[in-house]
């Protein structure tokens, strides 16, 4: 593994390219990083202060060392400025700038070049035409990104960097945050693998995320992303899913063998969550950052019918178990709950169900040995108690934490403030029982870690 | 693209211990149908060139042949399609019966052999019912695709039909996943179909194809 200290914990850092030209990106890196409370290098030949800070003509005239360069600079300087950041010696470079591979066949010789440099010199290069890094923890913000994103435990690596732009943004207000945003770019030199080998040994992350179009080396990516996925739960999106220009085949496999199924294949034999859409991924990560492997039958408790049932199909069709009520479970049931109430699994507490009654459930539910975890659905009705509930959902699950208990609450003005107490308490919550139903698929398939 | 010739095929359906139903290419008709008569009728004749991908739709097989005058017949009408290649012949081989199956490889530019399975027939093009794999894997992985498919519970008993050989199967696809990985001249490969009678289990149909030049 290579050693990106330098790179993700930086004591000082040159900007190539500060400015303060507004709606520039170099303006955009210089805002962020100042938020942190690094030693920062403003490098520009053309200003003399940048945000009233002097201004240094390279990198080279900087007396102190420098661990990191953010480089900002068009396509055709950079080569010259990371051969001085060669000459420097410094660790770890970002290349923000396009205009590389990603462009045709002279941006591909730029790359190689580029590749050659840093490769001489022993430089960890991030990039070229990458957004950069983030690691909200420690309020380093080596990015043009529009915020800081909450901190938390969702590592997100993205081949896109406009795509982690709008996640940050979407982010912004939930109750989940991130241990660091990676926008890997061409991957001229470090590449996703060696971003994930990284992130299965940072503490303060608990979930990747991984937005992807391809993979440079397929087989090194299965190798590395089996090994990371043994240790921590890995969800994917990959976009380029339909077929433009399936070439005519001449045997069966290879016509029935498109790039997508193969990468389907892939994700499957390395232990990987692959999910559809964007909301699915964040709404996965959610429950994987915060409550423990589903290993056994799910149970659901509900005060409507009609998201019980909905949430029933979705189980089904998702392959997962719902447990059998034990006769135990039963009579501790019959014992509390009014006659009304049927007792099996789903189970509906009916409309006017107030808080001690799912507290009677979910105790019982959690209790039961083949019972490995538990969607508690609140429809609002006039009686129904949604913070009351929340405090009740919070505490039980205290007693039974190895299981994962999951809520679906439709959020909206009268549920609020007891969805916004669950989430505090890392307790997810999703308005729509698909997700939490998926989320539940996840954490059944981490049951499967070390 | 063309295929391999038939003895190099053979050959390396037996160093993998690959279960091929009994199969025998000819030129001559006497000596084809002596063969035939030891593997006892129904059998299949079938072209085999190494520049013929795809059969059937030309009509180069005669499927179900139950006496020496049924075969003299089928020589007389597929031994024009051999045009004098010196690699091509007939193909004499026992009628096999069961669930049509295929496996299959085929060499991905981003994830090397890509190991297939799925059920066969002639709608395979249109169910897609199949799973794939990335090679090299275990017994348990070979397991795990065969129970994918979606027509899985015909291979396990499905009312009262005798149930497949998976442990036959499974040790097909890990023996076809280690072949690719050993041959990289090979750029992709069919057996379409493997019958599955119960725990027989025969590839009936083994094409492995290779780039021109090699």
């Amino acid at each position: 593994m290579r050693n990106l200290k330098t790179l993700f914990q930086p004591r000082s850092i040159a900007i190539i390219g500060a400015t303060d030209r507004p709606g520039s990106v170099g303006l955009g890196v210089v805002q962020n990083l100042r938020l942190g409370k690094r030693k920062l290098f403003f490098v520009n030949p053309y200003r003399v202060k940048v945000k009233g800070t002097k201004t240094y003509k390279s990198v080279l005239d900087i007396e102190e060392a420098v661990d990191l360069a953010v480089v900002v600079v068009p396509a055709s300087a950079v080569l010259s400025v990371v051969e001085e950041c060669g000459q420097k010696k410094v660790g770890s470079v970002i290349v923000i700038s396009a205009g590389f591979a990603e462009i045709g066949p002279e941006g591909k010789k730029r790359q190689g070049k580029l590749v050659k440099i840093v490769r001489e010199s022993g430089i960890n290069l991030v990039g070229p035409n990458c957004l950069g890094i983030i690691r909200p923890g420690s309020s380093f913000n080596a990015s043009f990104a529009p915020a800081m994103p909450a901190t938390g435990e969702i590592a997100f690596v993205s081949q896109s960097g406009a795509l982690l732009d709008s996640v940050i943004d979407q982010s912004l207000g939930k109750r989940y945050g991130f241990s660091a945003l990676i926008s890997y770019g061409n991957e001229a030199d470090l590449g996703l693998e060696d971003f994930l080998l990284f992130l299965k040994e940072d503490s303060r992350t608990k979930v990747i995320l991984l937005y992807l179009e391809g993979v440079k080396d397929g087989r090194r990516f299965l190798a590395v992303a089996k090994k990371v996925a043994q240790i921590k739960p890995i969800v994917v999106l990959k976009a380029g899913r339909t077929a433009l220009g399936r070439k005519a085949v001449s045997s069966h496999t290879a016509s029935l063998a498109g790039a997508d199924e193969v990468y389907r294949a892939a994700f499957k034999q390395a232990g990987l969550v692959a999910v559809d859409t964007l909301q699915e991924l964040l709404a996965a990560a959610k429950s994987l950052a915060w409550q423990p492997p589903l290993r056994s039958g799910l149970g659901i408790i509900t005060n409507g019918g009609g998201m019980g049932v909905l949430a029933t199909d979705y189980v089904q069709q998702e392959n997962l178990k719902l447990a059998k009520l034990t006769p135990e479970t039963i009579k501790k049931l019959k014992n509390h709950l009014p006659p009304m109430v049927s007792l099996r699994n789903p189970l509906d507490l009916v409309g006017d169900a107030p808080a001690e009654r799912y507290q009677q459930a979910l105790e019982a539910f959690l209790k039961q040995k083949s019972i490995g975890g538990v969607i508690v659905i609140q429809t609002i009705q006039a009686v129904t108690e949604v913070e009351k509930n929340a405090r009740i959902m919070v505490e039980s699950h205290r007693k039974f934490s190895q299981k994962p208990v999951v809520s679906v609450c439709l959020e909206g003005p009268l549920s609020q403030k007891g969805v916004a107490y669950l989430e505090k308490h890392r307790l997810p919550n999703y308005s729509d029982p698909f997700f939490a139903v998926r989320a539940m698929k996840a954490l059944s398939r981490s049951a499967n870690r070390q | 693209m063309k295929l391999l010739n038939f003895d190099e095929a053979q050959k390396l359906l037996r160093d993998y211990h690959l279960p091929e139903t009994k199969t025998r290419i000819f030129t001559s008709c006497r000596e084809a149908k002596r063969f035939a008569q030891r593997l006892g009728f129904p059998v299949v004749l079938k072209v085999y060139s190494p520049f013929i991908l795809h059969r059937t739709e030309r009509g180069e097989v005669v499927a179900s042949i139950d006496n020496q005058l049924a075969l003299d017949q089928a020589w007389r009408k597929l031994v024009p399609f051999l045009e004098g290649s010196a690699q091509a012949g007939l193909l004499v081989q026992k009628k096999e019966k069961g669930l049509e199956l295929v496996a299959g490889m085929k060499r991905d530019p981003q994830f090397g052999p890509v190991i297939m399975f799925g059920l066969g027939g002639i709608f395979i093009e249109v169910f897609k019912d199949i799973s794939l794999r990335i090679a090299p894997f275990s017994q348990s992985t070979a397991r795990e695709m065969i129970k994918e498919i979606r027509a899985y519970p015909l291979l396990a008993g499905f009312r009262g039909r005798k149930p497949i050989g998976k442990k036959k199967l499974a040790v097909i696809l890990v023996q076809l996943s280690r072949l690719s990985l050993d041959h990289p001249e090979l750029k992709e490969i069919d057996f379409n179909p493997i019958m599955a009678d119960g725990q027989r289990i025969k590839i009936v149909d083994a094409k492995f194809l290779i780039n021109e030049k090699s």
